[in-house]
């Protein structure tokens, strides 16, 4: 006899261990919780899904026993509460420096053709219905920063990698086509206005970091998260 | 199945769009609680600042807007492209979270030097299903958020955890098998039949802080959740299966274990 049936593809792990959460719920929903009688119904419901679907079992013993490590584990009390606050808040910053990746992605098929080269920061900014603000805060660079690489009045060999991607990824722009911007000469404020006598000064630029150090609008954390960019590669 | 497309420019739908994913073993759709949906169709008539005031009241407050529903908020921002609504609501699911990643990631034993990348890569898995609005794999987000979330960062802490268990698996450990060891023995052999009561397991729980991690491991499944050491069946969960060493090394580790408990339970 043929066989003619259509070869299923398997479920996956994440498939598999969804049904599995839903099914131990309802299995334990009249049992009491942390009591033997529990463990045996938790361990009865993963037994059938390992012998259901055995491609999945690894994982799914994967699961149970970091479930199981953590829920019996008691916090270790080390570190102040500012040191945990502290980490929580890194934990954040990560979150969000991954959400303006993604955004960015998103916008990117919307965006300026990808050969075309980056006309300005604000120019970009403008373009994409973002406010400087806003790429400041998803790139933890500060307003006057950005105006700075804007105008490229920082000087391109003190900036870290760091920023240039972070940039790039916020604007939906390569690595190369911001750098190539900020290495071109410095401009004037587009409200420079100067006597027809004098022919008008260009700031020299400035060192990166030394602009960070500078920057009255930058906390501490955010010169720290810079600083730690200086040496690294 | 993937939600259908919205036209650039159409008019936001405010109606709720439905789950799509199904639960594997009776194929029925994933459904949201009732409760989610009554605070989405509250939270979808909201003005953008009113809305932003209700995301912000915590878990003790009754107009606490769940994480299922503020789930499917990024998602229906990002379906409209307002990109800067979707990333103040996931702002706002990080910080309510960060706190749990924090204590899991600790809790979990990932050393300390690989705590904020685990972390990081929890967040990243985490907002990166959120915001693939062309696929259904967060559904689950918005049917138990708990559950969902426990998921996700069990798998990114195992990752993490593997690596340092290839690190550590050249040690050996030896045990000298005494009167103690032959009396563990006896009674490991009736382990499920002696699985700790509730107030046993409240007890050892201050105790288990004691053990180092790996045999914190071994001891947590083997008397708090009754694994076996060494299955026949492929379909029994078993400890050295999962941490693919032998059932003589896991069996020395218990011993290890026992024995400073003992010493705890001597000193108590």
């Amino acid at each position: 006899m043929s066989d003619d049936r259509q070869v299923e593809t398997p479920p996956t792990a994440d498939q598999i261990i969804e049904t599995y959460l839903l099914r131990r719920e309802e299995a334990l929903r009249h049992v009491p919780a942390d009591t033997p009688e529990a463990a045996r119904a938790a361990r009865a419901v993963l037994s059938e899904f390992m012998r259901l679907y055995p491609h999945t079992a690894a994982a799914l013993e994967d699961f149970a026993a970091t479930e199981s490590l953590v829920k019996n584990s008691l916090e270790v009390e080390a570190g102040t509460e500012s040191e945990k606050s502290g980490e929580e808040e890194a934990i954040v910053r990560r979150g969000m420096e991954t959400a303006a990746r993604l955004l960015a992605a998103r916008r990117a098929p919307h965006a300026p053709e990808a050969s075309a080269p980056v006309a300005g920061l604000k120019k970009e900014v403008e373009a994409h219905g973002l406010t400087i603000q806003a790429l400041a805060s998803a790139t933890r660079l500060s307003v006057p920063l950005l105006v700075k690489l804007d105008r490229r009045l920082i000087r391109f060999a003190s900036i870290p990698r760091q920023a240039i991607e972070r940039i790039g990824a916020e604007l939906g722009r390569s690595f190369e086509a911001v750098a190539a911007y900020l290495q071109g000469d410095p401009q004037f404020a587009s409200q420079a206005s100067f006597r027809a006598d004098a022919a008008p000064r260009m700031p020299s630029q400035q060192d990166f970091f030394e602009a960070v150090e500078t920057d009255l609008t930058m906390d501490e954390a955010q010169k720290a998260e810079w600083r730690s960019f200086k040496n690294a590669p | 199945m993937r939600p259908p497309p919205r036209l650039p420019g159409a008019e936001t739908d405010r109606s709720i769009r439905p789950l799509t994913r199904r639960a594997h073993d009776t194929g029925a759709l994933y459904e949201r609680l009732p409760e989610v949906e009554a605070q989405l169709g509250h939270a979808l008539a909201l003005e953008e600042t009113e809305l932003m005031k209700a995301l912000r009241h915590d878990y003790k407050s009754g107009a606490h807007i769940k994480d299922e529903a503020l789930c499917y908020l990024i998602r229906e921002r990002l379906w409209g492209s307002l990109h800067e609504q979707a990333n103040a609501f996931a702002e706002i699911l990080l910080r309510r979270h960060a706190g749990t990643i924090r204590r899991r990631v600790e809790r979990a034993g990932v050393e300390e030097q690989h705590r904020e990348d685990c972390g990081g890569e929890i967040n990243i898995r985490l907002l990166t299903e959120l915001f693939d609005t062309d696929s259904d794999r967060s559904d689950f987000a918005q049917v138990r958020f708990g559950l969902y979330f426990e998921k996700l960062s069990y798998a990114v802490i195992n990752n993490f955890r593997r690596l340092q268990r290839r690190e550590r698996q050249g040690e050996s450990v030896v045990f000298t098998q005494g009167d103690d060891a032959k009396e563990f023995d006896r009674l490991d052999t009736l382990a499920d039949e002696r699985a700790l009561s509730a107030e046993e397991r409240v007890l050892m729980r201050e105790a288990l802080s004691l053990l180092p991690e790996d045999l914190r491991e071994i001891y947590t499944l083997r008397y708090f959740d009754g694994w076996q050491i060494e299955a026949a069946s492929t379909s029994e969960p078993s400890i050295s299966r999962y941490l693919g060493v032998t059932s003589r090394t896991i069996r020395n580790r218990l011993r290890e274990a026992e024995a400073i408990l003992k010493r705890w339970r001597e000193g108590k």
